[in-house]
């Protein structure tokens, strides 16, 4: 049985030394290989790895952010957070429900343990990963000419999906994301009006009865987002109508 | 007895008005002799330590015995002072206009409602004893006034302390007390005509006395109470200014500061302080025309101060003070103390005064204790400063854990692919572990600074790989540029720690260092990630503070460290500093 993995460290030599002690398991392939936070959330959504080896100390976001991120309902590896940081990172990540802490340079001892264990949760089709932590965001980070813009959940007019991505739309300007429509669903005040749209009910204008059971809201900007049978029903319900 | 004939006599006293029988001229005259004794005793009061028990919050039983025993000796006073005013031909009829009441009325005002009780009481009794018609109206009299004066101490004084040395409730008590008397008079003496006509003959001279007494005796309190508060007041205001201005630390422009504020707080004719090579640093005053800075000044006292360890005075009259550089100097009298930091003496403060004017005792304590404030806060900065080298120590002396984990988990990965690469990332890291466990507070070259920071880049370069990238730019004569040691490394660190690793996109570092057109030497480090938050990273806010104070500790204030952040654009950290290539 093969393990996939995914390894997630901003230095490039950190990332090969890791591929070189993998390199002693023959069960054991890397996926993909990230530099940062937001491109671990797309590699781990298209690869669906059994484990990642996850670094700390990286570009905008630590590495225990990538947890926060991720919906409740979407594939969730086991974590083993390997750091050059300070040691009571360790107390944190066990608190995150990781499975293994590898502080740098990696002991190659350690290192088999870390592996024993992820063998033998893997093996183990009853056993999950540890739930990640269940926190509501207070920032979404977004990508704005290659730099990580945060947006306050209370700044976004609504949400929208679509076939190059998530887009969270404020008064002024729309900003690309990373995280997913449930995620955003699940960890902020933004609610569900549509299989592909997150409504903030602060922002709402008017809600604009259309046939066929359908509506559309205004926001207060003016935008029109659509809104769908099912979830009229219950938005209507939210809103007390 | 008779009593119309009592009356008459009464009526006929010397004296009394043929206008009215209130008026009577001698009774009046004699209490103003009662009060001219008890101002007396008010001075004396006011400059003596029991003055002071009055303020106090909390009072021993013997501070309150002291206390009830002035106010005791105040009121007795006032009996055996009186004349008595003799009813019958035989004198064994009497009554006294007399000040007996003030005692009681001050005890209670002053001293609260127990202190008014147990003096008037006792006044009163000592009054009875005398005897006479009114004794029982005196006896009970004197007790209900030091009781109701106690009263208006509870009501009113209590919560307004300043009031109790406003003459205008004093004057209210006293004549309050006066008329409770006058009327205890219509009580126990008997018939009412009787009564009527000693009140008559007393009661205005009794008012008018009492009243001017009360209103006398507090303000001369008063008094003592506001000068003794301006005075502190001012010491207060010049003992903060002279602390803020030694926080800088003690040099010329300390001095000059220090001078001028206590010229200013206690206009002493004129200030100097002289450094430990007895020349002045700064002075202020008169005979600035020949006294300057640099020169010496009293130099033999001075010497002298600083040899004994003590306070010189010279008071202006039997001994006089000598002018080394002109005869008509002014200053005649002098104070010199001697300012000692450890033992080590750092200077003098010198205060002058011309030979017309007086110099003042409370000057002479003043001085005193501003130059052992002085030594004392000049010992206090020494402390600091030694311990914010210690501080500095310890902090440049820690290669950052963080940093050194990486290092080495980048050199185990290297040594797999590329042992030489292995070894000079080795042999560059134990060069930053050698810097860091040697220097103390040192000056280095430009040179070296860049080769620090050379070391410490090689190894960010080899963890960022094409993520990272350096450009520099030097002009090659500012190699031999003076500077504190470990001022760029740190700068550097912060770039890639606080900018470029924050980056999605490759990060560059541009290190220039130029000598712009007024002389000065700017070195800058800019990242492109514009990420410098000063609020939110405390641990980023000393190592740079520490960098811009040892920079300013060697150079001045002047230069030191400056930041400019454009977010999300470019932060540059630039080090302002003068080019000096000789040793400092």
């Amino acid at each position: 049985m093969t393990i996939n993995i995914i390894l997630i460290d901003d230095e490039p030599l950190a990332q090969d030394e890791l591929a070189s002690l993998l390199e002693r398991y023959d069960d054991f392939r890397i996926v993909a290989r990230c530099e940062d936070v937001f491109s671990a959330l797309r590699k781990i959504r298209e690869h669906k790895p059994d484990a990642i080896f996850l670094d700390i100390i990286m570009p905008g976001q630590d590495g225990f952010t990538l947890l926060d991120y991720m919906a409740p309902e979407e594939h969730h590896p086991h974590v083993v957070v390997v750091t050059g940081g300070e040691s009571d990172l360790a107390v944190r990540a066990y608190a995150e429900g990781v499975l293994d802490y590898l502080p740098k340079p990696i002991e190659e001892d350690r290192f088999d343990k870390a592996i024993a264990r992820i063998r033998s949760q893997v093996s183990n089709p009853d056993v999950e990963a540890l739930p990640y932590p269940d926190r509501m965001l207070e920032m979404i980070p977004c990508i704005f000419n290659s730099r990580i813009k945060f947006i306050k959940p209370e700044e976004i007019q609504y949400v929208r999906s679509d076939s190059r991505g998530i887009y969270v739309i404020c008064a002024d300007k729309e900003y690309y994301t990373e995280l997913t429509l449930a995620a955003l669903e699940t960890k902020t005040a933004l609610y569900r009006c549509h299989r592909q749209n997150l409504i903030n009910l602060a922002w709402i204008d008017e809600l604009i009865p259309l046939e066929n059971g359908l509506a559309e809201i205004k926001t207060k900007s003016g935008d029109k987002v659509p809104v769908s049978r099912h979830y009229l029903k219950l938005l209507k319900k939210r809103l007390g109508m | 007895m008779d009593s119309d004939f009592f009356i008459q006599t009464l009526y006929s006293l010397p004296g009394v008005s043929t206008l009215s029988p209130w008026f009577n001229g001698a009774l009046i005259i004699d209490i103003f002799q009662q009060m001219a004794v008890l101002f007396v005793a008010a001075f004396l009061f006011s400059r003596s330590d029991a003055f002071g028990l009055l303020a106090k919050n909390s009072l021993q039983p013997r501070d309150w015995l002291l206390l009830y025993l002035i106010f005791f000796a105040i009121s007795a006073m006032g009996s055996v002072l009186a004349s008595n005013v003799p009813l019958t031909p035989d004198g064994n009829d009497w009554t006294q206009v007399n000040s007996r009441s003030i005692g009681a009325v001050l005890a209670g005002f002053l001293g609260g409602p127990w202190l008014g009780a147990a003096v008037g009481f006792s006044a009163g009794l000592y009054r009875w004893t005398l005897g006479g018609p009114t004794a029982l109206a005196g006896f009970i009299g004197t007790t209900l006034t030091g009781i109701i004066a106690g009263l208006v101490y509870v009501l009113i004084l209590r919560r307004n302390q300043e009031m109790r040395f406003d003459w205008k409730i004093a004057v209210a008590a006293a004549c309050a007390a006066e008329l409770v008397l006058k009327g205890l008079v219509f009580l126990t003496v008997q018939p009412f005509d009787k009564a009527l006509a000693l009140v008559q003959i007393t009661t205005i001279p009794s008012l008018i006395g009492n009243s001017i007494g009360a209103a006398l005796f507090v303000t001369i309190l008063n008094d003592r109470e506001r000068f003794g508060a301006a005075y502190t007041t001012s010491a207060l205001r010049m003992a903060k200014r002279l602390v803020d201005v030694l926080k800088h630390g003690f040099n010329e422009r300390a001095a000059r500061a220090i001078v001028n504020i206590i010229r200013a707080e206690t206009r002493i004719a004129t200030v100097a302080i002289t450094d430990h090579t007895n020349r002045i640093m700064a002075i202020a005053g008169t005979g600035t025309d020949h006294h300057h800075v640099g020169d010496e000044i009293a130099a033999d006292l001075v010497q002298k101060a600083i040899d004994q360890q003590r306070v010189i005075f010279i008071d202006g009259t039997t001994d006089r003070l000598h002018c080394a550089h002109s005869a008509h100097c002014p200053l005649h009298s002098a104070l010199i103390a001697p300012l000692t930091v450890d033992g080590n003496v750092r200077g003098a403060l010198l205060l002058f005064e011309p030979e017309r004017r007086f110099f003042p005792k409370l000057n002479r304590a003043l001085g005193v204790g501003v130059a052992d404030l002085l030594s004392e806060q000049m010992q206090l900065a020494m402390y600091q400063e030694q311990l914010a080298s210690a501080e500095h120590k310890l902090l440049v002396a820690q290669i950052n854990p963080h940093f050194l984990a990486n290092a080495l988990n980048t050199v185990s990965a290297v040594v797999r692919t590329d042992t030489a690469r292995a070894r000079e990332l080795l042999t560059k890291l134990a060069f930053l572990m050698r810097k860091s466990i040697k220097h103390g507070n040192e000056i280095t070259t430009l040179e070296q600074e860049l080769a620090h920071m050379d070391a410490h880049l090689s190894i960010e370069l080899a963890r960022y790989g094409d993520k990272l990238q350096i450009e520099k730019n030097i002009e090659p004569e500012l190699m031999n540029a003076q500077l504190p040691s470990f001022v760029l490394q740190p700068v550097v660190e912060n770039a890639v720690k606080h900018g470029t690793s924050r980056l999605l996109i490759p990060g560059v570092i541009q290190i220039r260092a130029y000598q712009a057109d007024d002389g000065l030497i700017h070195i800058e480090v800019t990242d492109n990630a514009g990420q410098y938050q000063p609020k939110l990273s405390t641990e980023k806010g000393v190592g740079m503070s520490n960098v811009d104070g040892r920079i300013k500790a060697l150079f001045g204030s002047q230069y030191g460290l400056s930041v400019d952040c454009v977010p999300n654009q470019h932060t540059t950290v630039t080090i302002t500093m003068p080019f000096s290539s000789g040793n400092l």
